[in-house]
This record gives C-alpha cells, sequence and structure tokens, in this order.
C-alpha cells in the first residue's frame, strides 16, 4: 500500500479518541488493532510461509490467560505479563510446530485443529487455574482512552515487523520454502525449521494479542477461544489478502465492522458470516488488498546503498574455500545400490568425482542417473554402500546438511521461487542457510541491514554475469522456461558450491540455447569454477564439454572414461548410443 | 481417417496471451510437426486442440466437426487424444490398469476381446511394458513412462493423435525407437500432430511443418523444404548433426 | 460396566469411520473434501426428524427422503464449493466448504430451534440385558451398517471399472480427462455419496444421541480426525482408527470424565501424528524431486 493510504490509516486510528468519547467506538476499533495484530503474525505462516493453522485461538487463549493469571493471581505488571505472554505463547507455538510440521495440507490442518480443541478443553477443565467455565474476572483494566493508543501502538509495531521480516534473509526463506521446499532445501536450509519458525512467530503474535485483549475486557473465559475464533482469524487474513503486509488489516477491518453493522440481524449472523466468507473466496481471491493492488510492487523496497566496494568479502571467502585440487577426489561414491518397490534403481554405483572438471552420467532411461543425483543430494538415502564428500560420509544426511557441505543441483523441472523476485532468488542462494536471529530481522537491526545491503549487490553482480539484469527485480515466475533455468544456475552457483549437479540442464532447450549452455559450463570449468557433475541426454553437450563420462545401464556402471573412449565403447552404443547412421 | 483444422486461435492463461491467431491443417492420415523453442506456445496449442483449455477466439474441427472449447473428456471421446508433456500417468495404479483406463474413450470395440486384442498389439508394439504390466505405473522409469502414455493414448483408438515432445528426456535409443513407433502408427491411417523441440528427427519423420515462434505461425511447408530453410537450420538445427549418432 | 463401555465405542466408533469414510471418498477422487461432514451428518438427523416426528411419515419412509435429501445436497455443495476451485487447483474448497457448514447451522437453528430432542425409535425403547449391562438393539445395528458399508466402499474402489477412475481423478484430474473420463460427474457422484454416508450415520445416531442443530461440528471434527490417523487414502486405516477411537472416548469418558474426553481424544490424534505422520495405514505423498 502507498504511503499515502498508510497515512490515511494512520490518522483515522490516531484520531478517533479526539472525535468521540463513546467508549464503545473506542472498544470496536481497539478490537480492530487486536484482530491485525493476530492476523500479521497469522501472515507470516499462512501467506509467507505456506503453511495452515485452524487453532490459532489456542495462542490467543495462552496469551489472554497468561496475562491475567499473571496480573490477578501473581500480581505484576501488564506489561510484564504481556511479555511473558507473548514468550510462553511462542514456546507453545514451536512445540506445536514440531509436532504440526512433519506433515502438510489436512494433516497439518487436523493437528491444529486438535491444539485449539485440546487447549479449549484444558481451559474448561483445569479450574484451579483458569477459573473453569467462568473464566477469570477482576484483571486490572487501565483506562480505555489510554490503552486505545497501546493497543493501536501494537498493531503499528505488528505490521512494521512483518514488513521488516518480508525484506529480511528470514522473509525469503519462508518464501522460498513455501515455493519449492526441495529447492530449499538443495540451497541449504530446513524447511522444517523454516517452517517451525514461521509457526512460533505467528504464535508469538497471537499470545501478545491475546494478553492486551485480556487486559482490555477485564476478563477472560473459553468462549471468547473456541474454533469458531480461529476461523476467524483466518477468514480475515484471506479476506484481507494473505503474503501481503497491508492484507490483514483490511481483514479485519472488514470483519470487525461488520457485525456491528448487522446486530440487528444476530440471529442471522452465522449465515452473514458464511456467506460473506464465500463471497471473499468466489471474489477476492486474493483478497481485498490483491486486488486492489497489482502483483510484485509495493512490499519490495529497493535498497539503495550504493557502496562502491567491490565483492571483497565474496573474493575471500572464495579464497578460503578453494581446493588446493590434490589427488584426492572430492567426492567418491562406493558401491551405492538403491532399490524402490524392488526394483533395482542403483546397484553398486562406484564413481568418483575429481575437484575439479566436468564428470558427465548419461544412459538410458531408467538407468538411475537421476537418482544418483538425488542420492548424492541427499534427497534419497543408498540401502547400501557409501558416499563420502572429502573423506566425509554423507549417506543418510538431509539434503540440506548436504548442501552446506558445498554441494548445490539443479532440477529437471527448474524449481524457482516464484513469490520472490528474480535477485531474490538468488539472494537466497547467496546467504544460504545463514539467516540470522529472527528477531534482528523483525526490528530491522542496522547489521541486519548492512548484510542485507551486501547480499542483494553479490545477487546483482551475479545475475549482471549470466546476462539476467533486465529481469531482476521481476517475479521469478514470469521467466520463460529457458531463463528459469539459467536462473536456477546463478541461484546454485551463488552458494559457491565445491559441487555442482546439473540434472538435464538442456532439457527444453532450443539448439542454440545448449550451445550457449556448452560455452558456459566451459568457461566455468575454466575460471575456477566448483566440479561439476552432469547429466544429460543431449550427446552434442555431453561430448563436447565433458572430461570423463559414465555410462549407466540398469542401475550399474557400464562404462567409464573419456568421451572418445565412451563413444567408440561398444557395450555403451548398443544400450544407448543406438547403431550410427 | 479425419483431417484437423485449426483456424484463427487466440488463448492464453489467467490475462497473459500465448497464441495469436494461429491456423493449421493436418490433413487426414499425414505427420505434422510443429517445431519451436520455448516458451513459444506449443503445448498451449495441443492443450486447446484437445480442451483442456478454451480458446479465446478461433475454432478447431476434426473432420468438419467443431470441437473447439468444449471439455476435455468430450473431446476425448471423439477421437482426438492428447499424449501430454509430463505423460500423465497414473502413479498409484499399475501399466496395465493406466492402459485400460486409456481405452475408456473409444468409441468402437469396447467389448473385453477387442480390448485385449488391442492391449496385445500395443505391447508389441513397446516390449519393454510387457515385464511391467502389473507392477506400478508410477515405477517405470521416464522412457518407459512415455511409452506406456503413448501406448495408452493408443488404446483410445484415436482418429487423431496429439504428442507433445515425447522425446523429451529420453535417450537417444528410446528416442529412436518412439519415432520409429510413431512412423509406423502413420502408415495404419492414423493422422498426428507432432510437436518438438528435436526438429531434426521431427522434420525427417513428418510430411508437413510449421515454425511457431513467440505464439504465431512464422514459417510453414513440406518438411523437406522447411529443413533447407536457412533461418531454420540456423535456429532449430543447430550445428547441425556433427555426428551420425541422433540428438 | 465394562461390555456397556465396550459397546458403546463400538457403535461410536463406527459412525466416526463412517462418516470419515466421506471424507475419504471425496478426497481420494478429487483431493478435496467437505470440511463441514459433520454437519451433513447433522442434516440427516434434522431432516429424518422433520419427516418421522414432524411430519408423522413411516420410519422408513423418512429415512428414504432423508437420503435422497442428502446426496442432493451433496451434489449441490460440490457444485457450489468446491467445483468452482478444484478446477483451478486452488485450496479454498478448504473455508468454502466450512462456510456451508456454518449457514447450514444456522439454518438449523432457525428451523428446528436450538434445543436438543430425543428422536423415537423401537430399538431405543427396551434395553436388552446381558450379564448385567443394558444396551439398545440400536448400538448393535449401527456397528453392523458401518462396516458393511465400509466394506462395500472399499470394493468399489479398487476393484470396480469406475472406482479407478475416480482413483485416476484423484491422481491427476487433467490427465484423467484426457481419457475421456467425465471429471465433474465423477467429483459429484463422490460427494454425493460422501453425503449419504454422512446421513446414514445421522439417522443411525439420531436415537442414540440427542437430535440439535450443533451437534455436527464435534462429530465432524473427531471423524475427520479419525480420517488421518487412520490415513486419508486407507479406507481399512480409517475403519481401525474410527473403532479404535471410539473406544478410546467411551473408555475415558466412563472412568474419568466426559471433559476429558475431548482433551485426551485429541491430544492422543496427535501423539499418533506425530509417531506416523501419514496415518496408521496412510502413504506419505511422493515427492517428486
Amino acid at each position: 500500500m502507498t504511503w499515502v493510504a498508510w497515512g490515511c490509516l494512520a490518522a483515522a486510528a490516531g484520531s478517533l479518541p479526539l472525535f468521540t468519547a463513546n467508549t464503545y467506538y473506542l472498544y470496536v476499533a481497539a478490537s480492530v488493532g487486536l484482530l491485525t495484530i493476530v492476523t500479521s503474525g497469522l501472515n507470516v505462516l499462512v501467506g509467507f510461509t505456506g503453511q495452515m493453522s485452524l487453532g490459532h485461538a489456542g495462542f490467543y487463549a495462552i496469551g489472554a490467560y497468561a496475562a491475567a493469571v499473571l496480573t490477578t493471581r501473581v500480581g505484576w505488571s501488564g506489561w510484564a505479563a504481556i511479555l511473558v505472554a507473548i514468550l510462553v505463547a511462542a514456546l507453545v507455538g514451536a512445540g506445536v510446530a514440531g509436532a504440526a510440521l512433519r506433515v502438510t495440507g489436512p494433516y497439518l490442518a487436523m493437528v491444529t485443529i486438535a491444539f485449539g480443541i485440546i487447549v479449549e478443553g484444558i481451559l474448561v477443565e483445569w479450574v484451579s487455574v483458569t477459573g473453569g467455565p467462568g473464566g477469570i474476572f477482576n484483571i486490572p483494566k487501565p483506562s480505555l482512552h489510554a490503552f486505545y493508543w497501546v493497543i493501536m501502538g501494537g498493531a503499528a509495531v505488528s505490521l512494521w515487523l512483518v514488513a521488516n521480516l518480508r525484506r529480511s534473509a528470514w522473509g525469503r526463506a519462508f518464501l522460498a520454502v513455501k515455493g519449492s521446499d526441495v529447492a530449499a532445501e538443495s540451497l541449504g536450509l530446513s524447511a522444517y525449521y523454516v517452517r517451525i519458525m514461521a509457526f512460533t512467530v505467528s504464535a508469538g503474535f497471537a499470545g501478545a494479542a491475546g494478553g492486551l485483549f485480556a487486559l482490555l475486557n477485564g476478563y477472560v473465559s473459553p468462549d471468547s477461544f473456541t474454533l469458531q475464533t480461529s476461523i476467524l482469524f483466518l477468514l480475515a487474513l484471506l479476506f484481507g489478502g494473505e503474503g501481503r503486509v497491508a492484507g490483514p488489516v483490511a481483514g479485519s477491518i472488514a470483519l470487525t465492522l461488520l457485525p456491528e453493522f448487522l446486530t440487528s440481524l444476530a440471529d442471522f449472523r452465522l449465515i452473514l458470516y458464511g456467506g460473506l466468507l464465500m463471497c471473499s473466496i468466489y471474489w477476492l481471491p486474493t483478497g481485498v488488498v490483491g486486488a486492489l493492488t497489482r502483483r510484485g510492487d509495493s512490499d519490495r523496497d529497493r535498497d539503495g546503498d550504493s557502496d562502491s566496494d567491490s565483492d571483497r568479502d565474496g573474493n575471500r571467502d572464495r579464497d578460503g574455500d578453494r581446493d588446493s585440487g590434490g589427488a584426492a577426489p572430492l567426492l567418491q561414491v562406493e558401491r551405492a545400490s538403491l532399490a524402490f518397490g524392488g526394483v533395482a534403481a542403483l546397484s553398486e554405483v562406484t564413481l568418483a568425482v575429481p575437484a575439479r572438471g566436468i564428470q558427465a552420467v548419461i544412459g538410458p532411461n531408467g538407468a538411475g542417473k537421476t537418482t544418483l543425483l538425488n542420492a548424492l543430494s541427499g534427497f534419497y538415502v543408498p540401502d547400501s554402500g557409501g558416499i563420502r564428500l572429502r573423506e566425509v560420509p554423507v549417506a543418510g544426511r538431509p539434503p540440506y546438511a548436504i548442501a552446506r557441505l558445498g554441494v548445490a543441483r539443479t532440477f529437471q523441472t527448474a524449481q524457482v521461487f516464484g513469490d520472490l523476485s528474480v535477485a531474490e532468488n538468488v539472494a537466497v542462494g547467496v546467504a544460504g542457510p545463514r539467516l540470522g536471529s529472527v528477531v534482528a530481522a523483525l526490528v530491522g537491526a542496522p547489521w541486519t541491514r548492512a548484510a542485507e545491503a551486501r547480499l542483494r549487490r553479490r545477487a546483482l553482480a551475479l545475475l549482471a554475469e549470466a546476462g539476467l539484469t533486465e529481469w531482476v527485480e521481476r517475479p521469478a515466475d514470469a521467466l520463460p522456461a529457458g531463463l528459469r533455468r539459467r536462473l536456477e544456475i546463478v541461484r546454485a552457483l551463488a552458494r559457491k558450491p565445491r559441487l555442482l549437479l546439473l540434472d538435464e540442464p538442456a532439457a527444453g532447450l532450443a539448439p542454440a540455447e545448449i550451445a550457449e549452455l556448452d560455452a558456459y559450463l566451459a568457461r566455468l570449468r575454466d575460471t575456477g569454477g566448483p566440479a561439476v557433475v552432469l547429466v544429460e541426454h543431449h550427446m552434442d553437450l555431453v561430448m563436447a564439454v565433458s572430461d570423463h563420462i559414465t555410462v549407466l545401464d540398469y542401475g550399474r556402471v557400464i562404462a567409464s572414461g573419456t568421451p572418445e573412449a565412451v563413444r567408440t565403447n561398444p557395450a555403451v552404443i548398443e544400450a544407448y548410443l543406438g547403431v550410427s547412421e | 481417417m479425419s483431417a484437423l483444422t485449426v483456424s484463427g486461435v487466440t488463448v492464453g492463461y489467467g490475462a497473459i496471451q500465448v497464441l495469436r491467431e494461429v491456423s493449421l491443417t493436418v490433413p487426414a492420415g499425414q505427420i505434422v510437426t510443429i517445431v519451436g523453442g520455448n516458451g513459444a506456445g506449443k503445448t498451449t496449442l495441443l492443450k486447446t486442440v484437445a480442451g483442456v483449455l478454451r480458446p479465446w477466439r478461433g475454432t478447431v474441427a476434426v473432420g468438419g466437426e467443431a470441437i473447439g472449447g468444449r471439455p476435455s473428456y468430450w473431446v476425448a471421446r471423439r477421437g482426438v487424444v492428447l499424449v501430454p508433456e509430463g505423460r500423465g500417468i497414473f502413479g498409484d495404479q499399475t501399466v496395465r490398469e493406466n492402459l485400460l483406463l486409456g481405452a475408456l474413450a473409444r468409441r468402437e470395440g469396447r467389448d473385453a476381446a477387442s480390448v485385449a486384442a488391442d492391449l496385445e498389439r500395443n505391447l508389441t508394439l513397446f516390449p519393454a511394458l510387457r515385464d511391467r504390466l502389473d507392477g506400478p505405473a508410477g515405477g517405470l522409469s521416464g522412457g518407459q513412462q512415455q511409452m506406456l502414455a503413448l501406448a495408452r493414448g493408443l488404446m483410445a483408438q484415436p482418429r487423431v493423435l496429439l504428442l507433445d515432445e515425447p522425446s523429451m528426456g529420453l535417450s537417444p535409443l528410446f528416442v529412436r525407437q518412439i519415432f520409429d513407433a510413431i512412423g509406423r502408427l502413420r502408415h495404419g491411417g492414423l493422422t498426428i500432430l507432432l510437436v518438438e523441440q528435436m526438429a531434426a528427427q521431427a522434420l525427417a519423420l513428418a510430411d508437413y511443418a510449421y515454425i511457431l515462434e513467440r505464439g504465431a505461425i512464422t514459417l510453414e511447408g513440406p518438411a523437406a523444404s522447411v529443413r533447407e530453410d536457412p533461418a531454420v537450420m540456423h535456429a532449430y538445427l543447430g550445428r547441425g548433426d556433427r555426428r551420425s549418432t541422433p540428438r | 460396566m465394562i461390555v456397556q463401555l465396550l459397546v458403546t465405542g463400538i457403535a461410536l466408533g463406527s459412525m466416526y469411520g463412517l462418516v470419515a469414510l466421506g471424507y475419504h471418498i471425496t478426497w481420494v477422487t478429487s483431493r478435496t473434501m467437505n470440511f463441514s461432514q459433520g454437519h451433513a451428518v447433522m442434516a440427516g438427523a434434522v431432516v429424518a426428524f422433520a419427516f418421522y416426528v414432524g411430519l408423522g411419515w413411516p420410519l422408513w419412509a423418512a429415512v428414504l427422503a432423508t437420503l435422497v435429501i442428502l446426496a442432493a445436497l451433496g451434489i449441490g455443495l460440490e457444485r457450489v464449493a468446491v467445483r468452482p476451485f478444484f478446477r483451478v487447483a486452488s485450496p479454498a474448497w478448504l473455508l468454502s466448504t466450512i462456510a456451508c457448514g456454518i449457514i447450514a447451522e444456522n439454518v438449523a437453528m432457525l428451523t428446528f430451534g436450538k434445543d436438543a430432542r430425543a428422536f423415537p425409535s423401537v430399538l431405543t425403547q427396551k434395553p436388552i440385558l446381558v450379564g448385567g449391562a443394558g444396551f439398545y438393539a440400536q448400538e448393535l445395528l449401527i456397528p453392523v451398517v458401518g462396516l458393511l458399508l465400509m466394506g462395500g466402499v472399499q470394493l468399489f474402489y479398487h476393484r470396480t471399472g469406475y472406482g479407478k477412475q475416480l482413483k485416476a481423478v484423484a491422481y491427476n484430474p487433467e490427465a484423467a480427462g484426457l481419457m475421456g473420463i467425465h471429471i465433474p460427474r465423477a467429483v459429484m457422484c463422490a460427494y454425493g455419496l460422501s453425503a449419504l454416508l454422512a446421513g446414514i450415520a445421522g439417522v443411525l445416531l439420531a436415537p442414540v444421541l440427542n437430535v440439535a442443530a450443533t451437534m455436527g461440528t464435534i462429530i465432524g471434527l473427531k471423524a475427520f480426525a479419525v480420517a488421518i490417523i487412520g490415513g486419508l487414502n486407507s479406507a481399512p486405516g480409517i475403519m481401525v482408527a474410527g473403532l479404535g477411537y471410539g473406544l478410546v472416548e467411551s473408555f475415558v469418558a466412563g472412568y474419568l470424565s466426559t471433559g476429558a474426553r475431548e482433551i485426551i481424544g485429541f491430544a492422543l490424534v496427535i501423539l499418533v501424528l506425530v509417531v506416523r505422520p501419514w496415518g496408521l495405514l496412510g502413504s506419505r505423498p511422493a515427492r517428486r524431486v
């Protein structure tokens, strides 16, 4: 949203107490503020990270009851109580996330629903602490006029925090995991932990709102924290527009004010509620904010630092990482075997990849080439045999761990992060698992900004080298297919890997583009780039560019040697190359 | 035997237009190929003919009967069968079950005996499938899945067969086998529209060719003369066949 | 007492399983589901009540009318709340079916009223006494019907041609269309069948629980939990999970308290999912790399 719109909104919120002393209006506006806080946090989970929660009323409840108990039973001040509310909600959130985020889709929805119901049940049953169905009364209530400012301030802070987050490495990590968790893992990010962090953050926001809710009302009871409440949160977010910083505001305003206008129709409340939900789903699939703004603008801020330092840090890292070459192979695969449902995909495959040069792996379909690549990058685990990266056994480690050891890859279908711009895609590669503290990201700490500037410079430099400068700010899914693959390679190289695995990079390219790829790979090799393992079918490319070729057939190595040797090998000709014309 | 006519088709996804006033004809019993680079709109064109996409403007007709804008299951039952890019096989069912599902769209010979006979015929055409008949289709390799997809398409006894990049991701030997199989189909009187990136192979096989670039036809003609066109040679045939190995 | 709890548990459990099958059927056909399946159960009970008690129809006629109406509602729901999103592969069906459920509950409250009412039935008038424990014939009928239906559905999907077509639609709707499978009709059938099962559950449960406009939500949630822990794509898993859940609920309510019932039940659901994330007999969706 433009600054004008934000300004008007702030003015309206700020001036309300000046125009009316009617506490009811202030209360309604404060409710909007509370809902904005919750939905901002939910936005991080649902909008950014693509997960779902139908149990956030549970965290709201935890925040509210924590504040209630601390102020009434223990006598703490409101501020301290709210702080604790946030921490407790976030902690529980991390725990729930650990259980919930091992699954997706309906399974995830179920765990969150179950959590919400359990919390509701506990609120009713654990009478000694929660006061049972009656709840907790006599929570010290600040004056509404004063507290109104606190809540509005809280809402403004929430939006600001989320905006900061979006611009940070964490924000990109969330969107990357949403876009393609496989690609995110191949860049060193653990999708599981990234999602847990998103969940935790969203729980913390809900807890904060809950604490404020308790203080605003002066009492809490289980009725306010039902499944319907969780659905309301989600509806407000989706109606307003998830993935956009402003979405929660629009949704919160709409969903708080609408029932107010329809109090005379209280009996039909649910029907209207359901009807509103249906309408917003049909006609506003990207929410109100999405419908009002075009894609790709607003939330991405250009960092204007024009630091003229050349890529000092980059060069230093590269020198530090450079292998001394040496005789020991970079990657050693020893008699790796892997079967799927009784069919052997890899059978005693042995392969050595030196620290320099381009190795090709070719073979008929079903030979096991992509399986091998997936095993090397950690997506499959061999049933037997070993894989050693610089003498370190890696078979069985998760993909993000192997990525962090210096292995990068591309995929048969280019996996770009559609919600991020081209530059942001590469920035994810540059940063890899180094995301910094999420709290620093939320508040936009100065050192985070400096790091951001460096990341961006490096990303832009890499994109310039690859000829993608004109696409830099466009969303990655606007790229045509051939350029997507190029982006994928640039992003993988941004990791400064020791080993680059390319899975059929020429698939779907026209012959002229294949020639370009050929030249690019050769340049990469000649200018000190990583070792490359290339799985390919296009024989021209393979013959022209490889130093060494391994041929697989039915999961076994049937030939291994220089391109010339392989090309004239009768077993290879029979299995794969066919008869020459 | 039926001819396929596409006339003035303009279509896209959402707000993005992909094809502009595309017109082409596939005469009955011939193989016509469309060659083009990435993003040219080849798959979009086939999807529009097959009913997966509804054209914004223009018509599609088979044997004189309009099929444009009808849903895919209707078009399939009219004998226009698409073997999609990405194959679209049902990985959780067996190879046999996949093939039998292909027979659903047949207009004639729906009795068990005819279907079994056709199954046999297709397994002869693609022997690699025979061993894996009762195994999960998801366990097949890419090339085998391509063969399954093609065999399954044939089970529908199509009048017009649409092939979307059958060579994609296949090793040279498999590519050869697939193209041989396609050639043999032509002799059976099938009308075939073949979309390909492997220009050399496609142009060698086809009777007539169209070049599709950025959503529009830029060149057309008998395949042999398109092959000789200097612009085509440069853009699509690259450095030419340096080696005698098939691409 | 144990026998009593056992019977109640099995009866309830088989109903959860039956309703859960509704989730399974639509999921296996279209990768969508009616998130308000519980409200369909409520609709079954309420509509049957309206015909039997309200209009005084004979029981068999009331039940038949209920089933027809429920099937129609299921088809209508698919048309309005699912089809628009299924076509574009949007996850919005989740919320749109929830919305329809919310609306249904409100309509029921306005027409049926907010109070619970008893559903008279011959099978719940005289308890059968066995070894000191008494239970209603209805409670014995329920599991039998439930298990028979579940077995039938299973056979349908894996042995019949049409069932395999429906499976293809779930796996890849676009490719299934290319095979000539009538997609909209397949999804419609799935939803009709799913609502029908919910309706049957509603009719069977009405005499045992009481009929109320609000009875749907929690039943739907528990059935969903059963579908999840059984494994969404495994009907046998769902049958087992249903019985298991029913028994656990019954015994917890019997030996601890009804309040603890929900807490422990759902806590167990989370536990199962931690140990077996895709359900007891479900399978992880293949990760395409």
